[in-house]
């Protein structure tokens, strides 16, 4: 075994951890503090990648892209979140699931009838096109690039949650919303901003992903197939768990590629099946629904 | 229970203890359905024939998404798995022993798909709530893998074709060779109705029905009673998986086509939306749907290629104004006219 395979192998792994924790986080996130279960979270991922190949086919340029996509996408995410979603927070999981399915299924059709049935390339910018060499493997710089915004985004969410004001309400809305809301705090908007920030995560995931394998009509299938696996292998509502369990799909992932190339793709069902053996509830679940 | 369960359970027929008189209204319902879709190849087209046989074999799949829906409470979200499953093995079974009877070859098939859901119940059964739909989900998906990279035995995204052979064989001595629409058509629904009944006594007519019932309503309860939960449950997914491969093998029969169209997520979740088109509270109610879902995309398909849009916001309207579905409101209109049952 090389050296430069398992570095090529490492990149990846760490390409595909970044990527299916940005995707997964906003949906645990969504789902432990609001009760919250989107199955159409990733049409958002695929909506944002999308409306970014129009941006930045007018723009010709990649940054204008990700800077524009996520905030429309998530714009009109929380317009829905405002007419249906917010309707649906105490309605149990099963007419969360429907409406959602229902959901998903509108967008990808009208993904579909904007945008047609074929996949699209996204260049990436000309600064992070090229390859650089690495322990004798070359690679694409385009890869860090999706580790540094993932850690980057991941790091400020962390600091907002953590170190500020905001972040401390928001904590204690998700834990006591009618006492945090009796302290004078709007615990709607702060329900709100949450179901904001999950969808913006998705939908720059959503761009952030598109250079490296380009929009395509089933992207939001394949996304929540994945995100729901990192989800529930790490315990639904857990962030760490989604970390960790998005870690162990990366490096399934990024070293089965290399090395069982055309196996690869059952590597995630056996790490879920083998988690749920051990640990019914995901790594880091608790028993609570 | 939440808002929307309260909802669901006043659309329900049967959930509060229904009378005699609207259990007879729904015993001539389904003669009624059942009459009208065997004598249907008597006063319409071979194009209609044609739509009806693919419509009763997705009704069944619906009918057997419901099982695990209206009966335990459960949204499975990977249920083509079964369904595309049995197909293909029916596929390969017909490719393999094309003279075997058919009703043979069906019952193996919807064997394998139980002994899959048995399987895979091991896992799902377990779960609850969205992990169960969670999970469902992420199996169905990995089958769906499976059926696309094991091209040497499914055909990939080719699927597989040409399984049919020229002469069928009903019984030993009995064959048909050739057959017509409408023939293929009666032999689908002389597996379809009588399977779809035998599950249909199973619950409502027997004591495993109230263990299933008991289970959903309350499982502390049910279990302090001395039933051995899991197992309740594993045998109702046991029994979807079974019925939802019968449907299956008779799709591949109906269709003489199979592909990975059949084990795919926009499948799982197509069926969900055709049992609630057609209303989960009635047994019958998701083979309306499958009825009203073929129909509509032959009338909608030819107004616009992107059908499916208006498919999920009717969907989305359904479930938030009319969670009972068709069923649902024809039985609410009933009771408007006849007073309360």
């Amino acid at each position: 075994m090389s050296t430069s395979l398992l570095v090529a192998g490492g990149l990846d792994a760490a390409t595909y951890w970044s990527l299916a924790f940005m995707i997964a986080a906003g949906l645990t996130v969504v789902f432990g503090m609001l009760g919250f279960l989107n199955a159409a979270h990733t049409s958002f991922y695929m909506l944002a990648g999308y409306v970014a190949y129009t941006v930045a086919g007018i723009t010709g340029s990649f940054w204008a892209a990700l800077l524009v996509a996520p905030v429309v996408v998530a714009g009109a995410g929380l317009v829905l979140e405002r007419l249906l979603f917010r309707r649906l927070y105490t309605a149990g999981h099963t007419a969360q699931l429907l409406l959602t399915i229902g959901l998903a299924y509108v967008i990808a059709e009208a993904t579909k009838m904007v945008w047609g049935d074929s996949a699209f390339a996204i260049a990436p910018p000309p600064l992070l096109a090229g390859r650089f060499t690495l322990f004798g493997a070359t690679l694409p710089v385009y890869h860090l690039f999706i580790i540094a915004a993932a850690v980057g985004l991941l790091g400020v969410l962390f600091l907002l949650l953590r170190g500020t004001r905001l972040g401390m309400v928001i904590r204690a809305a998700a834990s006591h919303p009618e006492m945090v809301g009796a302290l004078g705090f709007n615990v709607r908007n702060v329900y709100s901003l949450v179901f904001l920030i999950g969808l913006y995560l998705a939908a720059f995931a959503g761009v952030v992903m598109a250079p490296m394998e380009g929009v395509y009509p089933g992207m939001a299938d394949d996304a929540l197939v994945q995100a729901f696996i990192v989800v529930v292998a790490g315990g639904l509502g857990s962030l760490p768990g989604a970390f960790i369990a998005a870690g162990i799909l990366g490096l399934v992932q990024g070293f089965g590629n290399i090395f069982f190339s055309g196996y690869a793709v059952f590597f995630p069902f056996i790490v879920l099946g083998a988690v749920l053996l051990f640990r019914p509830l995901g790594l880091f679940g608790v028993k609570s629904a | 229970m939440t808002v929307y369960e309260r909802v669901l359970q006043r659309q329900r027929p049967g959930a509060p203890p229904a009378s005699s008189h609207g259990k007879l209204a729904e015993a001539g319902a389904t003669v009624l359905l059942l009459g009208l879709l065997a004598a249907a190849p008597l006063f319409t087209s071979r194009a209609t024939v044609n739509d009806l046989g693919q419509a009763v074999c997705l009704g069944l799949f619906a009918i057997s998404f419901n099982i695990i829906f209206k009966y335990a409470g459960l949204l499975s979200f990977g249920h083509a798995a079964f369904f595309g499953f049995a197909a293909y093995a029916e596929a390969l079974l017909l490719q393999s022993f094309g003279n075997l009877p058919i009703p043979l070859l069906i019952f193996a098939a919807a064997v394998s798909a139980a002994i899959l859901g048995l399987v895979v119940g091991q896992v799902c059964a377990r779960r609850e709530g969205a992990y169960f739909s969670m999970t469902t989900l992420a199996i169905g998906a990995g089958l769906y893998s499976v059926a696309q990279k094991w091209s040497a035995v499914t055909g990939g995204t080719d699927g597989l074709d040409g399984f049919m052979p020229d002469s069928i064989t009903i019984l030993p001595g009995w064959q048909w060779d050739s057959p017509s629409i409408s023939q293929t058509y009666w032999l689908v629904l002389a597996i379809l109705i009588p399977s779809a009944l035998a599950a249909w006594a199973l619950l409502e007519l027997t004591a495993f029905g109230n263990a299933v019932r008991a289970v959903r309503q309350n499982e502390k309860r049910t279990k302090f009673l001395g039933y051995d939960t899991h197992h309740v449950k594993l045998a109702n997914f046991t029994l979807a998986a079974a019925l939802a491969g019968i449907a299956g093998a008779l799709w591949a029969i109906d269709n003489s086509f199979v592909s990975t169209d059949s084990v795919d997520l926009t499948f799982s979740t197509t069926v969900i939306i055709i049992a609630f088109i057609g209303g989960t509270g009635w047994f019958w109610g998701p083979l309306i749907g499958a009825v009203i879902y073929i129909a509509a995309s032959d009338w909608l398909s030819a107004l616009t290629p992107h059908w499916q849009i208006w498919l999920g916001l009717a969907f989305i309207l359904l479930v938030l104004f009319a969670p009972g579905g068709v069923a649902g409101l024809v039985r609410s209109g009933w009771i408007k006219w006849r007073g309360n049952v």
